[in-house]
């Protein structure tokens, strides 16, 4: 990766460290970090950093501060710099540090340490800065400071001698932490947690033992699994899907979910339950399918080797974690592999309501077998589609989506948030439309890109989250578009279809809506379609209610 | 002393083999003052040792750095 790191101390020593494995540009000087906030550097911008780290080091940054009111302009300066920097390098991810105060030992010492409170004001600082510049996030020294210690960290010598604050030791582990978040950044966040329940999620086997005698409970050894699974709740908030993949009868597992008083994973809070005596990578294929992910989405944690070993050798796919020897080390495995495989910067709210429309999914699908046709399940789910141009507070969503959508996305366009700007700003446009029924809402699941050349609308991407596929709800959305267009004085537009490994689903999804081919190929067919002759038909789609936002 | 001689050689990026206890800082192109704090704080930390603050300037050949540890 491209990176540099902008500091007010010396920090050149972590240059050395991380130049193996990165390419590094390294500002003039040290401790300079304030001018390059001011005057936008042109080396550096022409380096193009892929990530900017400032590491601010507290003591120094406050060192001339006498009075809390001090302490606090000079957090709120740094921060309108931190702001400026962010702006200048709006598509590199710029990493800012949490700062870590030395005690102010010199006090009475019934009055507050004043340290604490400023380290605490300027993750105040970090905060709005994080809400506001969206390349901006959170380096947490502080933390990596205050879990290895504060005697070992600092080096008064190495400060005296170089303006280095901290020491040889300390520096290594600040390396291989920024190493780390580095490679972080480069992987895909994975979607679901597959948990064993015996022995993983409650100790001893409820088969054997009966929902009375295995163990959790708040003290002595069922606490252990009573705090894993405190944590892996907290997963589930942040987004995590979970599932059990657990060889005991059915019954006795929605027992234990439903009835055990010390549990704190309830039956609702997970999206799949596969409890019987099938083999458990069939399970998790079969989750897979059902929840339309890519076995690369998916973790799977079991105290059993024998298990993990088949899992692992029949789906390499599926992450398998090591199983902790000390029952006592459970909670602080789940913290380990919620920082490993499940990672991410920023949530979104489709993030946090997965576990609901997993759920909601089941039951539609239910619905769909009982009802008598295809067109009386439509009309049943009385579904209502809301369609938008892009705002502000939907750009994260509109990223996300367009670069994790494989299956319905005729021509798979990647943008990321910077790219995405550009192309508004070149004149495209980008609509995004949520979807919602009796059931639930799915969120903001379709995008529409495209740009208008004279009398001609040209889809640059259409696509659509396989969470609300075979629902019509394309249909109904783009039928909707061709109408408005054509009250726009639209007379044609024209699309592709771009192949890809994933695509399939939607290789004749414009000849489906009418559209003429123009020209077609292994890789890729253009179309149009002229709107002064044709008129979309009215589909299935026309079942669903579909309004524009103001 | 063979450890110790690559072990600094690894540090200071130098050919195996470069290092002898005489050479001086001025010999080795990479041994700039920021190596020098580098050099010490990688062996204080291997050795367990630790080096004042006043000694650092008398360190100017490898073999200024093997008395501390030897």
């Amino acid at each position: 990766m491209r990176i540099s790191i902008l500091s007010n101390v010396n920090m050149d020593m972590l240059f050395s460290l991380l130049k193996k494995e990165h390419e590094i540009w390294q500002p003039n000087g040290y401790g300079g970090w304030i001018s390059y906030a001011l005057r936008p550097d042109p080396d550096l911008q022409a380096f193009q950093p892929e990530c900017l780290l400032v590491l601010l080091e507290g003591n120094e940054l406050l060192r001339r501060c006498r009075t809390a009111k001090e302490r606090q302009e000079e957090a709120d300066q740094a921060a309108l710099c931190v702001g400026k920097l962010a702006e200048q390098y709006p598509s590199s991810r710029l990493l800012v540090s949490t700062i870590d105060l030395r005690p102010d030992v010199i006090r009475e010492k019934d009055a507050a340490d004043e340290s604490i409170r400023a380290a605490a004001y300027w993750d105040e600082c970090l905060s709005s800065l994080t809400r506001k510049y969206r390349n901006l996030h959170r380096f947490e020294l502080q933390s990596l400071i205050a879990e290895y210690g504060r005697k070992q960290f600092y080096s008064d010598r190495f400060w005296y001698m170089g303006s280095i604050p901290y020491d040889m030791k300390a520096l290594h582990l600040l390396a291989g932490e920024i190493r780390q978040t580095l490679s972080r950044m480069q992987t895909v966040r994975r979607k679901v947690l597959v948990l064993d329940l015996d022995n993983t999620l409650w100790g001893g086997v409820v088969g054997e033992d009966g929902i009375g005698g295995i163990l959790l409970d708040p003290a002595h050894e069922g606490a252990p699994y009573q705090d894993a699974q405190r944590e892996i709740r907290k997963m589930k908030e942040q987004g995590v899907l979970l599932a059990i993949a657990s060889k005991n009868n059915e019954e006795d597992v929605l027992a234990v979910l439903r009835e055990h008083p010390q549990m704190v994973l309830r039956e609702e809070d997970f999206a799949v339950i596969c409890a019987d005596w099938n083999p458990k990578q069939e399970n998790i294929r079969k989750m897979a399918k059902e929840l339309n992910l890519g076995l690369d989405a998916f973790v799977f944690v079991d105290d059993n080797e024998a298990e993990r070993k088949a899992v692992e050798l029949s789906l390499p796919e599926v992450a398998v974690p090591d199983f902790p020897a000390d029952i006592a080390a459970l909670p602080s495995a789940m913290r380990q592999i919620y920082e490993t495989y499940f990672w991410t910067w920023k949530l979104t709210d489709e993030d946090q309501r997965k576990t609901k429309q997993y759920q909601e999914e089941k039951l539609r699908r239910r619905e769909e077998k009982a009802a008598g046709s295809f067109a009386e399940y439509l009309a049943s789910l009385d579904t209502k589609i809301r369609i938008a141009e892009l705002k502000p507070q939907l750009t994260d969503r509109a990223v996300q989506l367009m670069n994790k959508t494989n299956q319905f996305n005729v021509c798979t366009l990647r943008m990321d948030e910077a790219k995405l700007q550009e192309y508004l700003s070149a004149g495209g446009h980008l609509l995004m439309a949520e979807v919602s029924d009796k059931y639930g809402n799915s969120g903001w699941v379709v995008e529409l890109l495209y740009h208008i050349e004279e009398e001609t609308a040209v889809v640059d991407n259409f696509l659509m989250s396989c969470r609300v596929m075979g629902r019509c709800v394309e249909e109904a959305f783009l039928d909707e578009v061709i109408r408005k267009l054509k009250q726009d004085r639209i007379s044609e537009i024209r699309a592709r279809y771009l192949k890809t490994p994933k695509n399939n689903p939607v290789e004749n999804f414009w000849e489906s809506r009418g559209f003429e081919t123009v020209s077609a190929d292994e890789t890729q067919k253009t179309y149009r379609l002229r709107l002064d002759t044709a008129v979309p038909e009215d589909g299935v789609g026309n079942i669903h209610t579909v309004i524009w936002e103001a | 002393m063979e450890e110790f001689l690559s072990f600094m050689e690894e540090i200071l990026e130098a050919e195996k083999g470069s290092l002898r206890p005489e050479t001086t800082q001025d010999e080795v192109e990479t041994w700039d003052s920021l190596m020098q704090l580098r050099l010490i704080g990688e062996v204080e930390m291997k050795y367990g040792i630790m080096i004042p603050m006043d000694e650092v300037s008398k360190l100017t050949t490898i073999g200024d750095f093997y008395r501390f540890i030897a």
